[in-house]
């Protein structure tokens, strides 16, 4: 007897991400998770134990027994777990199984999920497996048996989190890179998981009304993270970049509503900010797409879709469009929530624009390779900070004016501002630096603007050969059958 | 008909040019070996065949789709074996293969069926429950192979498929690569080892970094001599100047060296006869002139030393 109509289990079987079934196969062989399972199960039968004895004794105070029961779950969730994540799709890169896959109908981003998705189910069923010990805590430990489900879900959550995170550090082939982001990037989320934690345990009313706004900007944060994880080894018709735009947007709406709810919950315009930086730089890095598949969704929307992608398509040009407008937003719902804006407030604006464009423009001009374009840009701006950081300490010790040597660096002048407050209009030459990082800031826009002409061209093209594979497209598909494999050997 | 077009591709790694103006032309069916030395520009001509790669400029098109524009259809009507393949670990075979099929869209009894198919075509069905990353070198070949059919590609492109391989799944490679051939597939191949290329190939191209240098039969390769002319090795029961006074009379054959149990002709080509042709019509004259030939064949060479020859060095 079939459980499933034919339809309904042919539809599921076209959803259901083909990478998940696979992981899920070998993970649960894998010695690593029968290892953990074990070791969970057993340490929950000696912590049950342990707690019965407590209480055949006589004993009330169960907190450091329950402290080792969240150890242990917090411990698996929150590091075994994300760990396992971190040579997800670098034991891919062996053998040429990335581009084996890739190959398939299976998209890049498919192929990350599904490894983010295969850990999480394990995860979860490690979860479903303490289930029992929760509901007997209930009875040996006196603890409330919903409130511990809840910090478990929540724990389950922040897991899918990190190991979400780290499966997107996983696409790095060098160990070294990854491993110096994974212990970098531990060293500053675990502490404050931790102190997630034991918040719960102290404020769960107000824990519970901020949680969901936090999950959901952690989630925009790992679906951000993924995209440029399936951006590195994605197929070069593969678009990644608007995604990332369209996920920043949703991050700035989370963020705007989370302050509209709470003032002191910043954590998801902290993510927005992270991600915004993340997306700003990395779109400053690639050229328009030379592929007319990434442009055909657009062209399918007519007018709307192509002005739609001047902001959206992937390449250097609509980035920075694209990055000016997500700020100007992010400044006007500010503005709209109450916020006012001074003379200072519109200046540190104004040279936050001109450090974003001043370096690219010149590595621009200069016509570096796109490959090391993003660390060249990220070293370039370090010199001007630090050409400003010593020009001020000589200044310091001569009273001198030899900062003045660096007017001409919007990303200097902005240095400078916060070491020395530019806002005082007292101090000499201010309209110098101002004005000098101004004109430069304009500057860098014509340079900019100039560049980003034959970058128009191609995409014109690209959009027209779009509108022509379209057209040939479905013209063929009204002609020939689809191909229909072999009925037989 | 047409299938694979390469039109004046490039391809650049920096500086190094990998593809250099690359053009050829592949029909329906044909079993094409791809020849060059390392670094020749081979795996990335075929991985900018398998929509892996763009070209820097110029057009490839598979089933007249071109790569750049079409790459999901023309993924659906390609198989890819690499030369470096690596199967997974707590996976075995079957599932491997299932995984995949479940990968290349196909579902419920129709994706069984086409994992069975292709485990029994390349003889791996013995192997279904065999852990997939503990098979043999040969196996792993044939299950990369079997990987590549589950799509049921029109065209097949193999990169060094037969290299690590013993002399038994060499043979058991050669065989499934000519099963493939008789169903219609179009197979590109490119090897290290020659002379198997030479048996299991009907055309044969050469390049050399990055652009092409020779693009024919495999039989015209093997046949044809620098000098231009027909080698024959011929056996006879009769002494040596029977043959001679023969020969004498021939003025467009003459003996070549002084071998002790053959003889070797060198025969003028005759205008646009065909070769054939001409061989024919030579061993005619041999049997008429009252000559006992036991031994009459025309002289190959062998395929690396057309491939030294045709890169500019010399053959052994």
């Amino acid at each position: 007897m079939k459980l499933l109509p034919d339809s309904i289990s042919q539809w599921l079987a076209r959803r259901f991400n083909p990478i998940l079934v696979k992981e899920l196969r070998q993970g649960v062989r894998s010695r690593a998770y029968t290892l953990v399972f074990l070791i969970v199960q057993v340490v929950m039968v000696f912590y049950l134990i342990f707690g019965m004895a407590v209480k055949e004794s006589g004993g009330s105070n169960n907190s450091e027994l329950d402290a080792f029961f969240w150890i242990i779950v917090g411990g698996f969730l929150l590091g075994i777990l994300p760990l396992m994540g971190s040579g997800a799709l670098s034991s891919e890169n062996r053998g040429s199984r990335l581009e084996l896959m890739v190959l398939t109908r299976l998209t890049a981003r498919r192929i990350v999920y599904g490894k983010w998705l295969a850990i999480v189910a394990q995860g979860t069923l490690i979860v479903m497996a303490l289930l029992p010990y929760l509901v007997l805590r209930y009875y040996i430990g006196s603890v409330e048996f919903h409130e511990s489900l809840l910090i478990a879900l929540i724990l389950l959550a922040a897991s899918a989190i990190l190991t979400g995170l780290t499966v997107s550090v996983s696409v790095i082939r060098s160990p070294l890179v990854r491993w110096f982001l994974l212990v970098v990037g531990g060293l500053w989320t675990i502490p404050a998981l931790i102190g997630l934690l034991v918040q719960s345990f102290r404020q769960m009313s107000d824990l519970l009304a901020q949680i969901p706004l936090i999950l959901l900007s952690g989630g925009l944060l790992v679906a951000l993270a993924m995209e440029f994880a399936a951006a590195r080894f994605s197929p070069i018709e593969e678009n990644h970049d608007t995604p990332k735009r369209l996920i920043l947007l949703l991050m700035l709406l989370v963020g705007a509503g989370s302050y509209a709810w709470d003032d002191d919950l910043v954590m998801p315009n902290i993510l927005f900010w992270i991600g915004f930086l993340f997306v700003s730089w990395d779109g400053l890095c690639r050229p328009a797409s030379a592929s007319p598949s990434v442009y055909e969704p657009f062209v399918r929307l007519g007018w709307a879709g192509r002005m739609a992608g001047r902001l959206l398509y992937p390449g250097w040009a609509s980035s920075v469009v694209f990055s000016l407008v997500t700020f100007g937003l992010f400044l006007f719902g500010l503005v709209w929530g109450g916020e006012t804006m001074g003379n200072e407030d519109i200046e540190i604006i104004r040279l936050l624009i001109g450090a974003f464009l001043f370096p690219f423009a010149v590595l621009l001009w200069v016509g570096l390779g796109r490959r090391f374009f993003g660390l060249s840009m990220f070293l370039f701006q370090l010199g001007l900070v630090l050409i400003m950081v010593l020009l001020h300490l000589f200044d310091e010790f001569g009273h001198t004016h030899l900062t003045l040597a660096a007017c001409w660096s919007p990303t200097s002048v902005l240095v400078l501002y916060i070491m020395e407050d530019l806002g005082d209009a007292n101090l000499p030459y201010r309209d110098v630096y101002m004005i000098a990082s101004l004109v430069m800031t304009a500057l860098s826009l014509v340079a900019i603007a100039i560049k980003a002409f034959p970058q128009r061209r191609l995409v014109i093209r690209m959009e027209k050969q779009a509108r022509a594979n379209r057209q040939a497209r479905s013209a063929r598909e009204s002609v020939v059958a689809p191909p229909v494999l072999e009925t037989s050997s | 008909m047409t299938i694979i077009e390469v039109d004046n591709i490039y391809r650049a790694f920096g500086r190094v040019q990998a593809v250099n103006g690359l053009s050829f032309k592949i029909d329906a069916g044909q079993i094409v070996g791809f020849i060059g030395a390392n670094g020749a520009g081979k795996t990335t001509t075929m991985r900018l065949m398998v929509t892996l790669d763009v070209p820097d400029a110029g057009r490839i098109e598979i089933c007249n789709l071109n790569t750049l524009d079409h790459p999901h259809e023309i993924r659906r009507l390609i198989g890819w074996m690499p030369d470096h393949f690596e199967a997974y670990p707590n996976m075995d075979v079957w599932e491997y293969l299932d995984f995949y099929g479940r990968a290349f869209g196909l579902h419920g009894a129709e994706r069984t069926r086409r994992v069975d198919e292709v485990l029994a075509f390349t003889d791996m069905d013995v192997l279904a429950e065999r852990p997939s990353n503990a098979l043999s070198k040969g196996q792993t070949q044939r299950l990369c192979l079997a990987r590549a059919l589950l799509s049921d590609p029109q065209v097949l492109v193999l990169d060094e498929p037969a290299a690590g391989l013993d002399p038994k799944a060499r043979i058991e490679f050669k065989n499934l690569v000519k099963l493939l051939a008789a169903r219609g597939k179009t197979l590109f191949i490119s090897s290290h080892i020659l002379s198997e290329l030479g048996e299991m190939c009907d055309h044969l191209l050469f390049i050399d970094n990055g652009r092409m240098v020779h693009h024919g039969t495999s039989e015209s390769l093997r046949f044809h001599k620098s000098d231009g002319h027909l080698h024959v090795r011929l056996r006879c029961l009769d002494e040596a100047y029977r043959l001679e006074q023969w020969l004498a009379a021939r003025p467009g054959i003459t003996r070549r060296g002084e071998q002790a149990d053959y003889i070797e002709l060198v025969v003028e080509k005759a205008g646009d006869a065909p070769p054939e042709a001409q061989l024919a019509a030579l061993l005619q004259e041999l049997l008429a002139a009252g000559l006992r030939v036991y031994e009459f064949h025309r002289i190959e060479r062998k395929l690396e030393d057309a491939f030294v020859e045709i890169l500019g060095g010399q053959p052994s």
